[in-house]
């Protein structure tokens, strides 16, 4: 953690550069040379086959070498070290951030699952044709817009802090509550817009198939409609996904002790900004593999529409 | 063209046909079908009749008050140029568009969407369209049973019996468990064919079902049709094939200005056309070598 230094970077690339022979911008100028004879071709001089490793590893040590050099040469390294990266500080506030940090995750599964029901019901709502289904089309319209609308920071104070001063019997009136379903409220309608838009890249056909097969429009939307609107989907909804994961951080505008109010209390206390890092580093742990989930399911879906019929 | 030209065309048929008579709201022998060479012997209800249809998108009025009868057992082909309604018809008939004007009796009873039980009137019909009829996500098998598991209610077992047999019939045993993305285009037409008539409907609908295919799996395709044609199937279909509609229909109708211009047996439309459009379509259709 403390250490982004060149040190650890150089070895790396080094044995690379001397294999080649020509380091960082040498391999500019041997291309222009004649010397591997490969300018027969009338549209001029085709890359040798070690042009693009080459370049690539010089291009990242230029600009990895040139950001450490002035972080390392800065003078406030020592300072940013000391408030950001504090080691000491790193292992005293760890226990109470990862604590928190479980309460997180504990929210981002619960805000996700009712999320992805929520929002399919509205976009399956949205969807629905016929004069009969005029009231809930216009309902889903309005819920997609209201709570759209709103940023997400406003929605959780508004019911957070708001609705549990009604004092209302039969709903819950907790705080987490509340600060999470504004979370569910506000995924639900950008992703009831994302499974609609799946649900309208199914071709018209594949609805008049299910219907001409004597379907009802709930049951072609169940067994023909949806299971393809859904596959057409992951990837954005993946995208949800990680974006939610982190978004579960701001209920602690509400004072819930999840993993960000945690560390808020350390910096509070030894007004050093350590504790910040550790939560960061948590949230990163989970995202980006998530991200990377997302990159591999996009990359091998895309594959699997692009593979030619028999 | 007027509708009355084309009720004219019909009419003027050597089919025994009782498109009027068969209108359950009017007399069986009402005066104006004197013109017609119906013999009362062969009267049968209609397995579908159009009354004077009338379908428009916008501002392009497709069906301009066309009237068509099919008997059990006709085999209808549909001609005309590409967006002269053949395909509106098939779906108008399928409930999947509602009329302007005019009704559709099938089997005595008139149809509308939602008028009707849509779905008991699909039921029993079978419509199989010009490409992307199967669903992707699930395997022939699935794709097959799903209008009998879910709109018959028949068990799986009994499905998967019926779905087996037809696959056998149509030399696809061995894709059973295959994905449509897995078959060829012809193979798909023929599964979705298969899945069309596996709930034994009393009407098939083909909306061009070949058209889509590269010109080496047409033949299959055809074929199957033809065995179906013979087994006694009621067919109505739209279709650029005039081999098959030589061959296999019992009319031919064609289709010009919203209405059927000319309609009779296939010798009489392709052999000696009354209407000069008629002559005009079969020429140009001879021209591009498709006839």
């Amino acid at each position: 953690m403390t250490d982004l230094t060149p040190p650890s970077a150089l070895p790396s690339i080094g044995p690379s550069r001397r294999r080649n022979g020509s380091g960082g911008f040498g391999g500019g100028r041997q291309r222009q040379s004649s010397q591997d004879g490969r300018q027969q071709s009338s549209f001029g001089k085709s890359r040798p086959s070690w042009y693009v490793p080459v370049v690539s590893v010089a291009s990242t040590m230029l600009v990895v070498g040139t950001a450490s050099y002035f972080i390392w040469q800065s003078n406030s390294r020592q300072l940013v070290e000391q408030q950001f990266f504090n080691r000491e500080k790193f292992w005293d506030s760890f226990p109470d951030v990862v604590g928190g940090f479980w309460l997180n995750i504990q929210m981002f599964v619960v805000a996700e699952i009712a999320i992805l029901l929520v929002a399919l019901l509205v976009a399956v709502m949205r969807s629905l044709r016929g004069p009969e289904f005029f009231p809930l089309r216009v309902l889903s319209v309005i819920f997609i817009d209201l709570f759209r609308g709103f940023p997400l920071i406003l929605l959780i104070l508004l019911l957070g802090f708001g609705v549990p001063t009604l004092g209302i019997s039969y709903v819950p009136n907790g705080v987490l509550f509340w600060g999470v379903t504004a979370l569910v409220l506000s995924y639900s309608a950008y992703t009831a817009e994302v499974y609609r838009s799946g649900i309208e890249s199914v071709s018209e056909s594949q609805r008049s198939s299910a219907r001409s097969l004597g379907l009802t429009q709930g049951q072609a939307m169940r067994y023909a409609i949806l299971p393809q609107a859904v596959r057409n989907v992951i990837p954005a909804l993946l995208n949800g996904l990680v974006s939610l994961q982190k978004d579960v951080a701001l209920v602690s505008v509400l004072g819930i002790r999840e993993s960000v109010r945690e560390a808020q209390i350390e910096v509070a206390r030894s007004f050093n900004f350590t504790p910040y890092m550790v939560a960061a580093v948590l949230f990163l742990l989970i995202s980006i593999p998530l991200a990377r989930l997302s990159d591999w399911y996009t990359k091998r879906d895309r594959e699997r529409r692009t593979q030619t019929y028999v | 063209m007027s509708s009355n030209h084309g009720t004219h065309g019909e009419n003027a048929s050597q089919e025994p046909n009782a498109a009027e008579d068969a209108n359950p709201d009017s007399d069986p022998i009402a005066p104006q079908d004197l013109s017609s060479p119906s013999d009362p012997i062969a009267f049968q209800e209609p397995m579908v009749e159009l009354v004077s249809v009338w379908k428009s998108f916008g501002d392009k009025e497709v069906l301009r008050g066309l009237d068509l009868t099919v008997q059990e057992g006709d085999v209808i082909c549909l001609i005309g140029a590409s967006g002269c309604g053949k395909s509106t018809l098939l779906r108008c008939v399928n409930l999947l568009e509602t009329l302007d004007r005019g009704s559709i009796y099938f089997i005595g009873t008139e149809i509308a969407p939602g008028v009707v039980n849509d779905n008991a009137v699909r039921k029993r019909m079978g419509i199989v369209f010009q490409s992307l009829n199967l669903f992707p996500h699930l395997n022939v098998l699935e794709n097959m049973t799903l209008g009998l598991r879910v709109a018959h209610r028949i068990s799986k077992a009994t499905a998967l019996e019926l779905a087996k047999e037809w696959l056998a019939r149509f030399n696809l045993s061995d894709k059973i468990s295959e994905y449509p993305e897995r078959l060829s285009g012809g193979q798909q037409q023929r599964v979705a064919i298969g899945r069309a008539m596996i709930g034994s409907p009393d009407l098939l609908l083909l909306d061009e079902v070949t058209s889509a295919l590269d010109p080496e799996l047409v033949g299959e395709v055809l074929a199957l049709m033809k065995e179906l044609a013979a087994g006694g199937t009621t067919m109505l279909v739209a279709t650029h094939e005039m081999g098959f509609a030589k061959e296999v229909a019992s009319r031919v109708c064609f289709i010009h200005g919203g209405v059927i211009h000319e309609s009779g047996r296939p010798e009489e439309i392709f052999g000696s056309p009354r209407t000069e459009e008629t002559q005009r379509f079969l020429a140009r259709l001879r021209e591009g070598g498709r006839l």
